[in-house]
């Protein structure tokens, strides 16, 4: 039997639609041939994973008229007067401006120091393991031993795991380490877990997190 | 979950079997606010926006089930809104256990979701075979979904597609699926035996 015979074979047996005779001479031979079982197992998945496709697009189509719907909605009732609450409030708001944009440039300064790995990590003064099990881990990755360096990487949360924002250096190690974790995770198709991390690195709200909402939208859009 | 009633399963089925989309939207954002919120009672640890993809990936998959088959109304003693938490919750498992979280969730194991433990595949082999049909191009796009979830006959994908006779349809359709198996088998095999040998 050549390949299409086959397919259409195991569409008809998915399908119910072979005679109680056919049925029972086609289950005979999957008992017999783990190949075939193989095969109609495949099949059968390949079939649930187009449904799944097909109603994913439809729930994402739900999402965004909702969104439309919700948008239409406080266009009429809450937008317009808004605006002018805007106006009177931007006398007091524009002063702010320039604070923030300090602010802004104070951490893209730290972002783009941290981009060095050992050189941010040689400055964690009495932080040396964190700064070690970083280096450590990025080695690893380097040497594609993705199992590992994850290993490495959740001895390492583990001593930051009650950091909190204050302690600026070893919240970024914090999130660093979230991070490489997340791309461990997506060299191993770790889909669940790499979807998990990015989340957490996306909510710490620091360096990674313009990379991770990329990859999490690639992952989502199965790239 | 108190909004939806046992009535309402056999409308959802219907909804989901006559391709309803309407229904389906109305049910999909009905259910929404109150799984969303029983889930984060449940387990706080986890981002609200993950809930919401938590809460899509049950939905897709109650769809699935109902199309398919292998859920079948008589076959559901509780309201759609329960069984779909429960499935919520196996979802909110496998984060919850991936990452070692502690849970005291002693529940989890009583609902009424059948176990997947006898299921072929795994969870990853599943997210791989998806990733690979998320990628196939038209025409085998159209193709396959027009077969395998709208239920058009051959004749309707020959008349859809302007193929010339209902045995083009069926081999475009059996070229489509036959290729689709060859490239994920050339692109997980080694993982797919490696995941086996571990079970």
């Amino acid at each position: 039997m050549d390949n299409l015979m086959l397919t259409e074979t195991i569409d008809r047996y998915l399908a119910g639609q072979m005679s109680d005779k056919e049925r029972q001479a086609f289950q005979e031979k999957i008992e017999e041939d783990a190949d075939l079982r193989s095969e109609v197992e495949l099949q059968r998945e390949v079939i649930s994973a187009i449904r799944r496709q097909v109603l994913r697009n439809k729930v994402n189509t739900f999402e965004q008229n909702r969104k439309k719907r919700t948008v239409a909605k406080w266009a009429a009732y809450v937008v317009m007067p808004l605006a002018v609450a805007a106006c009177m409030a931007a006398c007091i708001v524009l002063p702010q401006v320039d604070r923030v944009k300090q602010i802004g440039a104070d951490v893209s300064l730290y972002a783009a120091a941290a981009d060095d790995v050992t050189m941010a990590y040689a400055s964690l003064k009495g932080q040396s393991q964190v700064s070690d099990i970083i280096l450590s881990a990025n080695q690893l990755m380097k040497q594609q031993q993705y199992a590992k360096a994850d290993e490495v990487l959740v001895k390492g949360l583990e001593q930051v795991a009650t950091i909190t924002k204050e302690n600026v250096q070893l919240w970024y190690a914090k999130e660093d380490m979230l991070y490489m974790r997340a791309l461990c995770a997506i060299k191993q198709h770790k889909v669940y877990r790499s979807r998990y991390l990015l989340w957490q690195v996306i909510q710490m709200n620091a360096i990674h997190k313009d990379a991770a909402e990329q990859l999490l939208k690639q992952i989502k859009e199965g790239k | 979950m108190t909004r939806y009633n046992l009535e309402d399963n056999a409308k959802l089925f219907e909804a989901f079997k006559t391709n309803n989309n309407r229904l389906v939207e109305a049910y999909y954002l009905g259910l929404k606010t109150e799984f969303i919120k029983n889930l984060n009672l449940r387990y706080n640890c986890i981002p609200a926006d993950l809930l919401k993809d938590i809460y899509q990936d049950a939905f897709v998959e109650l769809g699935e089930k109902i199309i398919s088959g292998k859920l079948k109304e008589s076959d559901l003693t509780v309201p759609v809104g329960a069984y779909l938490f429960g499935m919520g919750k196996k979802i909110a498992h496998k984060y919850v256990k991936l990452e070692e979280i502690s849970s005291d969730d002693d529940t989890l194991n009583d609902i009424c979701v059948a176990s997947n433990s006898d299921a072929y595949f795994s969870d990853n082999d599943r997210e791989l075979i998806q990733e690979y049909v998320a990628k196939v191009a038209e025409p085998c796009s159209t193709v396959l979904r027009l077969f395998y979830f709208e239920d058009y006959t051959m004749f309707g994908i020959a008349k859809r597609m302007n193929y010339k006779s209902e045995d083009v349809a069926k081999t475009r359709k059996n070229k489509c699926m036959t290729k689709l198996k060859e490239i994920i088998k050339k692109g997980c095999y080694g993982q797919f035996d490696a995941d086996r040998n571990h079970r």
